[in-house]
Order: structure tokens, then C-alpha cells, then sequence
């Protein structure tokens, strides 16, 4: 364990690169570390394998999963035998929408909580806490029986709406519009400009990390959620993916190959706006434990 | 217009026409903050106020509710179904949150002190589960768990164990709802730490070392203290998401709950008596209990962390 003690007593001076090579000498980190991620990693690489072997394979023999034949056979399956093309879309369609509408309305309304006090204000953040302390589950019955009367069961309001006003993004973005310089505000002020511009051509433009950051939390939440669109949609037409897998599941569960495919096909969308927006991810977690 | 002004005029006016003046010059802040509250009314406030009066009252959700006072909230005390989906989640909580944590910070303490160029890639790794849909993820782990023909029982039977029955048996059956929650949020938990060891100066790392603390040491005497604010911040929002675990025992057992209703959690429970048994007010007042208790339990938590952090 104590691979530290190889450390001369001249460590103060290390240069930056001396450190670095001292750090890479951790035989035991460096296990531990394969060892966890072999156990992350497993799963991962055995819906892949499983998702290209042909239906029926031996499954009486565990190995029978990872060795050849493979085939793309599943994939095309998924996608005939299911509407999944038309999920993916309307997971997207919704994402997108309520990524959109979230963003321009937290950022509208916390703008003017930052700018200071004016009537009413505490009361109403007052209002935003509860809603963040509530959890959704609290309020799923009301929430159905509001979309019921309004006669908007299985429709796309019903999948956007509720996504919409999120207590969470108006508190992340009045936090990062607070620590923005004040003088910036009051030189634009002393300058006539108006809400509206000192908004949109000061605090935006500042802002681009946190709204980054609270797109993509709100894209990859619509994206995954469950209980909701699957307590609010029946129809095949309008299920998001992460529905329509559960139910396309239960019809074939006699076989891993099919479900895996389908994982597979749920997984990459994800996969890719992780890749490239990485940094943002990275950045966002790190802000919200930060704080 | 001087909007930030507004609020400090307005305690030097008399009350009520400071009051008026003040919204008056700044009705275009109403107008900005409007939209949001609109539909938060309706979507966020409106159903709270709505599932408190519910949990008052009988309703299976199509004749005309009827109010029957606290009922509800006696039933539900002595409803040892709800008292078991209540011990069911703090097990499936204690199985899932005290592994994950600790395994985050050793991730993070990993990540921050060795292999600089690979941290990318283990980031990538730790992270990725929690990207994925809780479905897909739910679908695998029901292959990975499955009795028969699963990749676990694969591998125990392998070692000459018999095969662990993961699905049937209450113990299992937590244990594997577990192991899909730390397999989910260690990583992001990882991140957070991480950004925290960040933080911490160096140089602390280096004076320790020259009076030869070992890598052991320097981990419980300067990581562990000077982590105690996020590491509070973690534990909250485990026991936030951990008491409101629905997705994976939802998927992983078809709804019910698992033969011996083991992996039945208060949510769970919750849905399954207003979308199953159609007790829209029952159910209700399930999820104000469910929120009493994230309440508490919270707060029991965050003293529990800054009791430690002192002792």
C-alpha cells in the first residue's frame, strides 16, 4: 500500500512532470480502478454481444452468447415489428420541445429575481422551493386527472407540458445570474438599455455554460423519463421509446436477443449527445455538487 | 428605468402606494417571469394543493370524491403492506447508497491521484450507466438476474456455487435492485467528488507526505474532512432519489413487487394503489407521507453527516 514511500524528501521542488510519473507508480490504484471498471464495463459489452447473436442461439450455454454466428437480423426485427423509429421521434420531438420551452422560460424567469426585489418576489421563490421539495410522485394523481378532464390523455401536451416549468432550472440559472458582475447591469442601465436587451446581448451570451448545462439535464431527463409518459399514453402512436421497449418486451420475452437489440437501439441516441457534449455534462454535475 | 432600485424605493415610500408604484415600473418583470409561473400554476402548484385535499378524501377517481377526514392517513398506519414497501425502501436505500458513496470516492480519489492520461476514459466508463434509460438498463439487469440462463447465476455456477434465485427471494431481490442503483449513479456520484478533490490545495497532499503519511492516511485525515459539505450534498440526494426508487423494481418485477413483495418500495406501492386499485385519495396520501418522510429523514441525515464530521 505504501507505494508513497518512495518519495524522496526533495518532493516541494517536483516539477510538474516528475509528479506525473510519480502518480502513474500506483500498482494497487491502478488495479482497483480495472477492476471496478471490468465490473461497469461487463454489462455494457454483453448487451452488444448478445444484441448481434441470431434468436434462438444456444442459451442453455452461457458461452453460446459471446461467440459467432453474429447477425444484424435483431436490429432489422426491432425495427419492423415495432414502431421504434416512430418512439425515437417522438422521444426526440419532445425532448427537443421541452428542452426549448424549459430553457426560454426558466431563463426569462429567473432574470428578474437576480436583477433584485421587487413586489412579491420572495413570495414567489417561496412558491418555486415548495415545488422543488415536493416529489413528483406526491402530485402524479392530480397531474393525470388534470390531463384527463382536459381531455389531453395520450397526446403530446401531455408528454411536454408537465416538463416545462421546473422549479431546479429557474434556482441553477438565478445562481449563475447572480454571480454575473452587477456593474455590467448598471452601466447597461446608466446606458438606457432595457430588460429585455440587458437579458438577452449581457446575461445570455455570459451565461453559456449553465444553460448548456441545464439543457442537457433537461434533454437526457425528458429523454429517459418513465412513469410519467407511461402512466399518460396507452396508444403506440404516441409512446416515447423508453415505454415503447417495456411493452414491444413483453411480447417477445422468450429470448435476450430481441430486448437487448431494442437497448441497444434506446442507448445510442444518448451515447452520441454524451460524446458530444461531454464537457458540458462533466461541468453541469460538477456546478450543481459545488454549490 | 432602474429595476434594481425599485425594491429599496419602495421601503422608503408609504406601504401601499410604494406597493402600487412599484409594480406598476416594473410590470415587464411580471411579464418576464409570467410563462414559467403560468404553467408552473397549473402543472406544479395547482397538483399539490390538489393531491393534499385528495389525500382527505375517497375517490376512486370517476364518481364525486367524498371527505372522510384523516382516514386515510389511520389506514395507512395501519397498512402493514405500506410499512413493509416502507422497509423495503430504507434496506433497498441502505444496500444501494453507503457501497455507492464509498465507492465514488474511491473512484474520485483514483481518478484525482493517478493515471492522468486514462482519466478520460474512466470517467467515460464510471459515467455512462447513467446516461442510459433506466428501461434499458432494467431490461439488462432482468437478463443478467435472470434464474435461469442468467449472466450471474452463469458465473456463480461456474465457481461451484448453486445458483442464487435473485428474482424470487425478498433478500436477492433487494440485493439486485441495489446493485442496479450503485451500477447507475456511482459514476456521477464519482464526478461530483471529483470536482471536490479538485478543490483541495495540493500542497496539503505534499506537507503530508514529506511527514510521511501514508496514501491510507492522507485519504481518511485530509480527503474525508475537507469533503464533508459535498459529501452532505450526496447523501441528501441519494436519500431524495433513493426513497422515490420506482423504475428498476418496477421493470424488474413485472409491477408486483417480486413474489414475496420484496422488491415492493413506497412508490411502487403508491402507484399500484391508484392506477391498480383505483384509490386516488389512499394514494395521495401515500405521497405526503413519502414526502414527510424524505423531510425528515434528510435532516436526520445531514446531522448524522456533521455529527460525524465533528467527532
Amino acid at each position: 500500500m505504501d507505494t508513497w514511500m518512495d518519495v524522496q524528501p526533495a518532493a516541494i521542488t517536483q516539477s510538474n512532470t516528475q509528479r506525473a510519473t510519480r502518480r502513474e507508480r500506483h500498482p494497487i490504484a491502478f488495479c482497483v480502478a480495472s477492476l471496478l471498471a471490468f465490473f461497469w464495463l461487463v454489462p455494457l459489452a454483453w448487451v452488444i454481444l448478445v444484441s448481434f447473436k441470431p434468436q434462438g442461439s444456444n442459451v442453455m450455454n452461457a458461452t453460446g452468447w459471446v461467440t459467432p454466428p453474429y447477425t444484424i437480423e435483431n436490429y432489422i426485427e426491432v425495427f419492423t415489428k415495432a414502431p421504434v423509429a416512430l418512439w425515437i421521434w417522438n422521444s426526440f420531438l419532445v425532448a427537443v420541445i421541452t428542452t426549448f420551452l424549459a430553457l426560454l422560460l426558466s431563463t426569462l424567469c429567473a432574470f428578474p429575481f437576480s436583477l433584485g426585489s421587487f413586489f412579491g418576489s420572495r413570495f414567489l421563490m417561496f412558491l418555486i422551493a415548495i415545488g422543488l421539495m415536493v416529489p413528483g410522485e406526491a402530485t402524479l394523481i392530480p397531474l393525470y386527472v388534470v390531463f384527463r378532464n382536459l381531455n389531453w390523455l395520450d397526446s403530446y401536451q401531455a408528454l411536454i407540458l408537465p416538463g416545462i416549468a421546473i422549479p431546479f432550472g429557474v434556482l441553477l440559472l438565478k445562481q449563475f445570474f447572480d454571480g454575473l458582475p452587477r456593474e455590467l447591469f448598471e452601466a447597461a442601465m446608466m446606458d438606457g438599455c432595457g430588460i429585455v436587451r440587458m437579458l438577452f446581448q449581457i446575461a445570455v451570451p455570459l451565461s453559456r455554460p449553465a444553460l448548456a448545462a441545464l439543457g442537457i439535464f433537461t434533454f437526457l431527463g425528458s429523454w429517459n423519463n418513465f412513469l410519467w409518459p407511461f402512466i399518460s399514453t396507452t396508444s403506440p402512436q404516441i409512446m416515447t421509446i423508453p415505454v415503447g421497449i417495456p411493452f414491444f418486451n413483453s411480447s417477445y420475452h422468450t429470448d435476450y436477443t430481441l430486448p437487448m437489440a431494442a437497448n441497444v437501439v434506446v442507448s445510442v441516441p444518448v451515447l452520441v449527445a454524451f460524446l458530444l457534449f461531454q464537457k458540458q455534462i462533466i461541468k453541469g454535475i460538477s456546478f450543481t455538487g459545488l454549490k | 428605468m432602474s429595476v434594481a432600485m425599485a425594491g429599496t424605493q419602495s421601503t422608503q415610500r408609504p406601504k401601499t402606494s410604494g406597493t402600487w408604484r412599484n409594480i406598476r415600473r416594473n410590470w415587464s418583470l411580471y411579464l418576464f417571469i409570467s410563462p414559467f409561473y403560468i404553467l408552473f400554476f397549473v402543472f406544479g402548484l395547482f397538483p399539490i394543493i390538489f393531491s393534499l385535499v385528495l389525500s382527505f378524501e375517497s375517490w376512486d377517481g370517476l364518481d364525486t370524491p367524498r371527505f372522510i377526514g384523516l382516514k386515510n392517513f389511520a389506514l395507512l398506519m395501519t397498512d402493514s403492506q405500506f410499512w413493509q414497501s416502507v422497509g423495503n425502501t430504507f434496506i433497498i436505500w441502505v444496500e444501494s447508497t453507503i457501497p455507492m458513496l464509498f465507492l465514488a470516492l474511491i473512484i474520485a480519489f483514483l481518478l484525482n491521484s493517478a493515471f492522468v492520461k486514462l482519466r478520460e476514459f474512466w470517467r467515460f466508463t464510471f459515467f455512462l450507466p447513467n446516461i442510459t434509460s433506466v428501461v434499458a438498463e432494467a431490461v439488462l439487469f432482468g437478463a443478467v438476474f435472470a434464474p435461469k440462463f442468467g449472466l450471474l447465476n452463469w458465473v456463480i455456477e461456474r465457481f461451484g456455487s448453486p445458483p442464487v434465485d435473485w428474482l424470487d427471494n425478498n433478500f436477492w431481490l433487494q440485493v439486485a435492485i441495489a446493485i442496479m442503483i450503485i451500477w447507475r449513479w456511482t459514476g456521477y456520484n464519482a464526478i461530483i467528488y471529483l470536482a471536490g478533490l479538485q478543490a483541495i490545495p495540493e500542497e496539503l497532499y505534499e506537507a503530508a507526505r514529506i511527514d510521511g503519511a501514508s496514501l491510507t492516511q492522507s485519504f481518511f485525515r485530509i480527503t474525508i474532512p475537507l469533503m464533508r459539505p459535498i459529501i452532505l450534498f450526496t447523501v441528501i440526494m441519494s436519500t431524495i432519489g433513493g426513497m422515490q426508487i420506482f423504475t428498476e423494481p418496477f421493470v424488474l418485477t413485472g409491477g408486483s413487487g417480486g413474489p414475496g413483495q420484496g422488491g415492493m418500495t413506497m412508490v411502487l406501492y403508491l402507484y399500484n394503489q391508484a392506477f391498480g386499485s383505483h384509490l386516488f385519495g389512499y394514494s395521495s396520501a401515500i405521497g405526503w407521507v413519502l414526502f414527510l418522510i424524505i423531510l425528515v429523514f434528510s435532516l436526520f441525515n445531514s446531522i448524522l453527516v456533521r455529527r460525524l464530521g465533528t467527532a
